[in-house]
């Protein structure tokens, strides 16, 4: 059985059920519409909106769920001895992130967060933090066109507070 | 941020204006291509989550949104993990370390109030406890430590991000300042449990008695641990007992205690005395050199022969001599002793004998003072020996 999948501009996806079951959104509004995997009447007649994802950024979803889709439930995992969560990003999807400009890869975070679908949201998560690690903030602000609003005043001040972290 | 886009057809700007496909609104003071910026906060913090205390700080430089986002209590655990902190005392005055693992030692604070005297240490550490909550202990190392109040600074900090369930301070001297600084620091969060171990008291003022009051109540303490020697006054009396008693679960004195505070005479102590229940009394220390005061003090406020009979296990801080107890005897008193006798399991034993109605203070030199009338304590005259 398909399902269809409306974006905000109103281009229309059709995705096997599974896939369509990856997303704990669509789950939800599958459910609030009465569409059933073997109700195959209520699948073809409804369609859901997804009225904050783009038709480019639900094709690199989509993509993404194909390939994930026969994945073992992955366990929660507690989060290590410093507090940090832990998360491995396959080779894979390594390389599916890396085809993603950094503009890109924020939507399809946004759209991760939003269709709720845990793997993809902590590829791009972990991807994104991986890019942060080790630069100095000036470095940071460069690599992500951050404009720095922050008085001399309030640099100091900041500078001041975690000297103790400081090189 | 991500927004939701809308249809070709409605793309309209308030002003009526159509725009072209694909143009992103702003409506933040955000760069064009400053997507990281746009990212909603609780994606930021999951990336932030990600990473070391280091980068969290690198990344806080980076702007104003970056700033609160790794300032954000949810990355609080990442931010202080492990860290301990050090506080000492030198010639300049005080001096307080933050210890990050791994690293080189970091100086965060330094106190400029002198102290002269002895040298003090305090460290800190923090330790996770079931995940979130954090136990902070506060050790030094020797010595009665004065708590500068730079730790109360931090200690405010380390309660904005942290929720601290057990503080324990040990080996502090819980004066005045001190009792109010903590209050203060306390007022509004939830404490478990308070413990102050070791700890030297002087003077019990009625500020004190409010700050103490205030700790327990506006901080919601469940459990109360205190191992420093009570201070005898009137200012322990039937509501200050009272309040502990309603708002501890449990309130415990620390029985390794050894040192002592002063000991006032007043007739309030009476009602103290009473409250010794709500202690151990093994850990309610005397002055050695008040001893014979207080069983005067005692016997000068009976009117009550028949309720005059009472028993208090005490410690003393010294040696009970004769010579300790006899010293200060006034003249309607009669002072008696048995020294090292057999019978009295070896034993010394002294009595203080109120001359006018014949009550008596028996003390041990275990401090067990037992307050009765001669007759009843079937004192054997020829085993005394008056002096």
């Amino acid at each position: 059985p398909n399902v269809k999948l409306v974006t905000s501009d109103n281009e229309e996806f059709v995705v096997d059920f599974r896939i369509a079951k990856m997303s704990v959104t669509v789950s939800r509004l599958m459910e609030a519409m009465n569409m059933s995997e073997t109700d195959d009447a209520s699948l073809l007649s409804n369609s859901i909106p997804l009225p904050n994802v783009t038709k480019a950024v639900m094709a690199r979803v989509i993509e993404w769920c194909e390939k994930h889709k026969n994945d073992e439930p992955k366990e929660e995992k507690e989060n290590d001895k410093r507090g940090r969560t832990t998360h491995v990003v396959s080779d894979w999807d390594k390389e599916f992130l890396k085809n993603d400009e950094f503009g890109r890869l924020c939507q399809l975070m946004g759209a991760a967060n939003y269709l709720e679908i845990k793997g993809l949201f902590n590829d791009i998560s972990q991807t994104i933090a991986n890019m942060i690690h080790g630069k100095k903030s000036d470095e940071i602000a460069e690599m992500f066109n951050i404009h720095c609003d922050l008085t001399e005043a309030e640099k100091k001040e900041i500078r001041k507070k975690t000297a103790w972290c400081e090189d | 941020m991500l927004r939701p886009c809308k249809r070709a057809s409605e793309r309209h700007d308030a002003d009526g204006k159509r725009r072209k496909e694909g143009e992103v609104v702003k409506n933040d003071n955000f760069g064009e291509h400053d997507y990281l910026s746009r990212l909603n906060n609780d994606c930021l913090v999951d990336v932030l989550k990600q990473l070391p205390r280091r980068d969290l700080h690198n990344m806080s430089k980076a702007s104003r949104k970056m700033h609160a986002m790794a300032n954000d209590p949810r990355l609080a655990h990442i931010k202080w993990e492990g860290c301990s902190l050090l506080m000492h005392q030198t010639k300049e005055g005080h001096g307080f370390h933050l210890f990050v693992p791994d690293k080189e030692e970091y100086l965060a604070y330094r106190c400029a109030k002198t102290r002269r005297g002895e040298r003090k240490f305090m460290d800190t550490s923090l330790s996770f406890v079931d995940g979130h909550p954090y136990e902070c202990h506060m050790y030094r190392h020797c010595h009665y430590m004065i708590v500068p109040s730079c730790i109360f600074a931090s200690l405010g900090q380390l309660f904005y991000h942290h929720t601290i369930s057990v503080l324990e301070f040990r080996k502090v001297r819980l004066n005045s300042p001190f009792l109010a600084r903590l209050s203060e620091t306390l007022s509004g969060k939830t404490i478990v449990e308070l413990n102050l171990l070791d700890a030297y008291c002087s003077a019990f003022t009625e500020d004190d008695r409010t700050s103490l009051t205030r700790i327990i109540i506006d901080a919601k303490v469940r459990k109360l641990r205190v191992g420093f020697s009570l201070y005898l006054n009137g200012l322990y009396n039937d509501d200050f007992f009272r309040m502990v008693a309603s708002n501890l679960e449990l309130f415990h004195q620390n029985e390794r205690t050894k040192l002592v505070g002063n000991f006032l005479i007043s007739r309030e102590t009476m009602f103290m005395l009473k409250n010794l229940k709500y202690f151990c009394s093994k850990s309610v220390i005397m002055d050695g050199f008040w001893v014979a005061d207080f069983a005067m003090m005692y016997l000068n406020n009976i009117y009550d022969v028949e309720s005059c009979e009472r028993e208090f296990e005490l410690c003393a801080d010294r040696e009970m001599t004769r010579a300790l107890l006899s010293r200060d005897i006034t003249p309607e008193f009669e002072f008696f002793a048995v020294e090292g006798n057999d019978w009295n399991g070896g034993l010394d034993r002294f009595l203080i004998v109120k001359k006018s109605n014949q009550l008596c203070a028996q003390i041990c030199l275990n401090l067990r003072i037992r307050f009765a009338h001669r007759d009843k304590l079937r004192i054997c005259s020829r085993m005394f020996k008056k002096y």
